[in-house]
This record gives structure tokens, sequence and C-alpha cells, in this order.
């Protein structure tokens, strides 16, 4: 099997290279330092399992097994990690695969005889059993079959329309997944709900302007275009641009 | 970055303490139910034993015959707490009491008509309403008005002492596992692993950092100690640290006119670095800088710890990192009253973690 190793520490790396060879059969096509390297690395080098760490900088590896899922062929992941009592229960009860540092060879071995890809909605799952559930770092985006991904702090808004959600940052613009009711969920903390159709990053807002039609619009920050702000949330709008 | 979600794994969600001592606690259990028979039986004796002069067949009679009487008071009471405990959990100590009592003098009237109407029936008495019907009555509901508070009150304190015990051990846990984090030990085990055949000589050199870690992690945090041993755990506690972060652990230290024999309180400052390397350092692609700067300001020892910030913002101030810094304000006020103080701040994209305390010599 092609196995890709993500972890943050290089001992940690090490070691299971050690072991990988020492079970033998298997060939390490990789290593990454964390989640979004692991991504990059993965439609790079096609491994067939992940031995993955859950906490890892720049983002963790439950966010990195989410955003492959949106793979045509996702690779088989495998936790790995010291301790997280809350993330090991909700693996237990989703039948997630997972090895406790440190890790032993003959458990590593049996990990990866039985690997086998994870489902979107165990990730839901286990995120669903952590106690603080975090927003993701990044948005994910398949641009024909491959995954790109966009930091957050780079969204300037989200609009929707009748079919589709899409992403716009200051040099980009993508069609995605989520749902405008999800992602206000998950970055409520980040973004401004303007319109039914649209949420916008608040760091972003350059200030808000009246149209000669009465209505009112959002400037923004590293693009020209204005948003309109609907009748029902220009309260709130402009009480958030008074602070 | 999702520190808060793997933080919080590190603690143990104190008991809730859902019920004060004022409150009445669950009436409806066996141990309940255990100790209402038991002392039931204890009163049919005492009112044996004080009413009876003689001591013969007769006073076994009258003892299974108030026994008898007053065990069906009992049941009578254990079927309504049965049925209505759950309506008095949680209730005020003292509008509860009101309340069981009156439904305990109300069982006990219930029990003494229907025990003077099988009387009466079964041809035992002559009349249903007897000389002493209403006498019985009333001692009846006398002892049951004083014995109910009693019992409460027991059953209360009882609850309360157990209720006690359980979190002062849960605080107990919570604080040794504020100082010991699994992470940091189960990691390091990892790389230790990782490095017996490659580099036997440091893994061995690593381990016993650790195990001197380890030994004052788990001593008595109370105690004073030199301020040369607590740097020299913290250097230490680096060394395994550096084992695992590799360059992206970078420390520097600054350190002026700090007395050698100064005591301060042991695990004072490594749990500060170990902070700021969890919040500061693990969760930045880079790494970065720790800072230690210890100084004396007149009669007063300050030491800070400086880390950067993630550069994607956390809820940074999380339950783990929240508990070790409890504790150690504990620590600090249990020694030094109000002249010690811990503060942390974030400035211009660093945080910091500053302790005052006065010098203490040995």
């Amino acid at each position: 099997m092609k196995i890709l190793i993500v972890d943050d520490e290089k001992l940690a790396r090490a070691r299971l290279r050690e072991l990988i060879t020492k079970i033998g059969g298997h060939a390490v096509v990789g290593e990454a330092v964390n989640g979004s390297n692991a991504i990059e690395q993965t439609m790079e080098l096609k491994p067939d399992v992940l031995l993955m760490d859950i906490r890892m900088p720049v983002m963790d590896g439950l966010e990195a097994a989410t955003h492959l899922m949106g793979m045509d062929e996702p690779p088989g992941v495998i936790f790995t990690t010291a301790y997280d009592e809350h993330a090991l229960e909700a693996f237990e009860v989703n039948a997630v695969d997972y090895l406790l540092k440190p890790i032993r060879k003959e458990r590593l071995d049996a990990a990866l005889k039985k690997a086998h890809g994870l489902t979107l909605k165990q990730l839901r799952e286990v995120n669903r059993a952590q106690e603080e559930p975090t927003a993701r770092t990044h948005i994910s985006v398949q641009l024909r079959g491959k995954i790109s991904l966009i930091p957050i702090q780079d969204v300037i808004y989200f609009m929707a329309d009748s079919k589709y959600v899409t992403v716009t940052t200051s040099n980009e613009r993508h069609l995605i997944e989520d749902s405008l009711v999800s992602l206000d969920d998950e970055f409520g903390e980040r973004f401004l709900r303007i319109h039914r159709n649209a949420l916008v990053a608040t760091n972003y807002i350059r200030g808000i302007e009246k149209q000669p039609s009465g209505r009112w619009s959002v400037l923004l920050r590293d693009t020209d275009d204005k948003l309109e702000v609907s009748r029902r949330h220009t309260a709130e709008v402009r009480r958030w641009a008074r602070r | 970055m999702s520190t808060s979600r793997r933080a919080s794994a590190n603690d143990t969600t104190a008991v809730t303490q859902q019920t004060g001592p004022s409150v009445l606690p669950d009436l409806g259990t066996g141990r309940v139910a255990l100790s209402i028979i038991i002392v039931a039986q204890v009163i049919a004796i005492l009112i044996i034993a004080g009413y009876e002069s003689r001591l013969d067949l007769n006073t076994v009679y009258d003892l299974l015959l108030v026994s008898a009487y007053v065990q069906a008071i009992a049941l009578g009471v254990l079927l309504m707490l049965k049925l209505l405990a759950p309506q008095f959990e949680g209730m005020r100590l003292g509008k509860g009491t009101v309340i069981v009592a009156l439904l305990v003098m109300a069982v006990t009237v219930a029990v003494t008509e229907a025990a003077l109407f099988g009387l009466h029936y079964f041809g035992v008495t002559d009349s249903f309403w007897p000389q002493w019907h209403l006498s019985l009555l009333v001692r009846a509901l006398l002892i049951s008005a004083l014995v109910v508070p009693l019992m409460l009150r027991y059953f209360s304190v009882h609850h309360h002492a157990r209720l006690e015990a359980e979190s002062k051990q849960a605080a107990n846990l919570q604080a040794l596992q504020s100082r010991i984090r699994p992470h940091f030990l189960f990691n390091s085990m990892n790389a230790v692993a990782s490095m017996l055949r490659s580099d036997p000589e440091n893994a061995e050199k690593a381990l016993h950092d650790l195990a001197d870690v380890f030994r004052v992690l788990l001593a008595d945090a109370r105690k004073l100690v030199p301020i040369t041993a607590e740097t020299e755990l913290a250097r230490q506690y680096l060394e395994v640290e550096k084992l695992r972060l590799g360059d992206r652990l970078q420390i520097r230290w600054l350190t002026s006119n700090v007395p050698r024999h100064a005591m301060i309180p042991s695990l004072t400052l490594q749990p500060l670095i170990e902070n700021a390397i969890y919040h500061g350092i693990e969760p930045r692609f880079g790494g970065g800088l720790i800072k230690v700067e210890m100084w004396r300001e007149a009669q007063m020892l300050n030491i800070m710890v400086t880390n950067p910030l993630p550069e994607v913002p956390t809820k940074a101030h999380n339950k783990g990192n929240k508990i070790a810094m409890d504790n150690l304000r504990q620590r600090l006020e249990s020694h030094f009253g109000q002249q010690a103080n811990l503060q942390a701040f974030e400035q211009f994209g660093n945080y910091h973690a500053k302790i005052k305390i006065p010098i203490v010599k040995d």
C-alpha cells in the first residue's frame, strides 16, 4: 500500500516510517507536516492510506480528512494521536480507525490491514461529539476532481443564488457545496449577514453607503463589488457599522 | 486551528453540584427506605420501653402489635415517597420538610384509621370509635411530626457529605491533570521511542529529563523551592519539548538581578512555559520564540513568559489553559496572599503571562 505520513513532529514521522519498514510490504510515498500540506501531497502522490496526527498547526487532521472526502477517490485515513479523550470516544462510536502514541508495530500492522475510507457522515459525527466544535480554517473547492483550499481569512463574502453558493476572495470566485445556513452556523463570528443570500466577512467591510434608491450597500476592501443590504438586515448592519 | 477542541480533552469537568446544602436530597433511594424501616422499628421499641413497667410475654405481644402498627405507617410513607420523590428533589429544605412532614402525618392518620377499622371489623375492639382513638392519633401525629425533620436533616447532611467528598476528589484530579498534560507525556514517549535505535544516547538523556520532570509534577506542589531548582526543571522540560518540536521551538532567557537563593513555589515557571508552547508554538506552522524574563524590582520578583499568538485566531482562553492558570493563581495566593499576582495579557501579537511575588529567602 502507498502510505502518506502526516505529523508536525519530525520524530513522530520518523517512528512511523521505521515501523512501516519493519512491517514490510508497504511504501511510504511522502510526509506532510500539517493538514493542508497533507491535502496537497495526497493529490500529487495519490496514497492509499494516510497516517495522520490530529493536533497540527495551520490545519488539523480532522479538518484535512473532511476536505479529502471531496476527492473522487478519497484515501483511507488512520488517525494517530497522543491523547484526545473526546475525539477517541467519537472514533470508537463511529468506527473510525485510530492509533495511540507511542505507536506499537502490531497495532499499526493491524490498522493498515483493515484500513478503509472514511465517510463524511463519520467525520461529522466525530466533529459533533467534540466539546467545543470549532470552525474549519479553510473552505475547500473542487476543481476538476482536485481540491483547492481557501483560507477562511481570505474569504470576503459568500453569496447564494437559487442553486449555488459562491465564495469570493480578492482574486477568485468559486462554487462551493456548503449551504449559506451551515456557513453562517460555522463561521458566524467572522461574518455578518447582510441579506438573505449574503454573508460578508466583517474585517473586509470598509463602510456602508446609502444608494439613491434609499437602500444601503456594503463597501468592501480588496474588491469593487458593492453588496446590497436587504431591508430586513439594514438595522443590524447599521448597528454593526456604528460600533 | 482547533486548539480549543484539543485542549478541552485535558480537563475533567468539575462535578457540578446541582444540590446545595439547603436542598432536599433524593428520597426515593433504597438507602432512605432502609433507614425509614429501621427508624420505625426503633420508635416501636422505644414506645414499649418507655411505656411498659413489666417484662413478660405481654411485653412481647405489645411490641409486636406496636411494631406492626408503626411499620404499616413506615410502609405507607415508603409508598408515598416512591410515588412523589421526583417532585421533592431539588426543593428547598425548609419548605420540603414541612411538606414531607404533612404528608407523613396524612399517611399516619390514614394508616391509623385503617387499622382501627380493621380491628373493629375483625371484632377485636367493640367500637370503631373507642375512647383512646383521639389520644392514639394525637400521639402518633406528634411522633411523626418530631421524627420527620430529624430524618430529613440526617439524609440531607449525609447526602452532602458524599457530594462534597466526590467534588473534592474531582478537584484533586483536576489539579493533577492541569499539571500533567497527557498530550505532553504521550507525545514525548513517542518521540523517545523513535530515537531508541537511531540515537540511543539522546533517548536515554531524554528519558532522564522526562523522569525528573514527572518527579516534580507528581510531588507536592505546595512547597517552596530555590529558584535555581525551578529554572532547572524548566530547562529539562524544554529539552524534552525541543526534541519533539525541533527548530520550531526557540527559547530566550533574560534574567537580571535575580537573587540566587530566592525561594519560589514549586511549579511556577514550568506551567507558564508549557502553556506558551501548547497555545503559542505548537499551533504555529513555523513555531516561534518563547521569552522567559526574570527580574528583581525592590523586594519583588517578576517572572514573565511571552509567546507569539497563533496565526489563525483560536479561542485562546480555553478551559485547559484556564485550569492551569487558576491552579497557579490559587497556589500563589495560598503562599503570599494579596502580595502575589498573576496577570495575562495580549500585546502586539504576543501573549504574556506575568507573575509577581515577594522575594523570600531560605
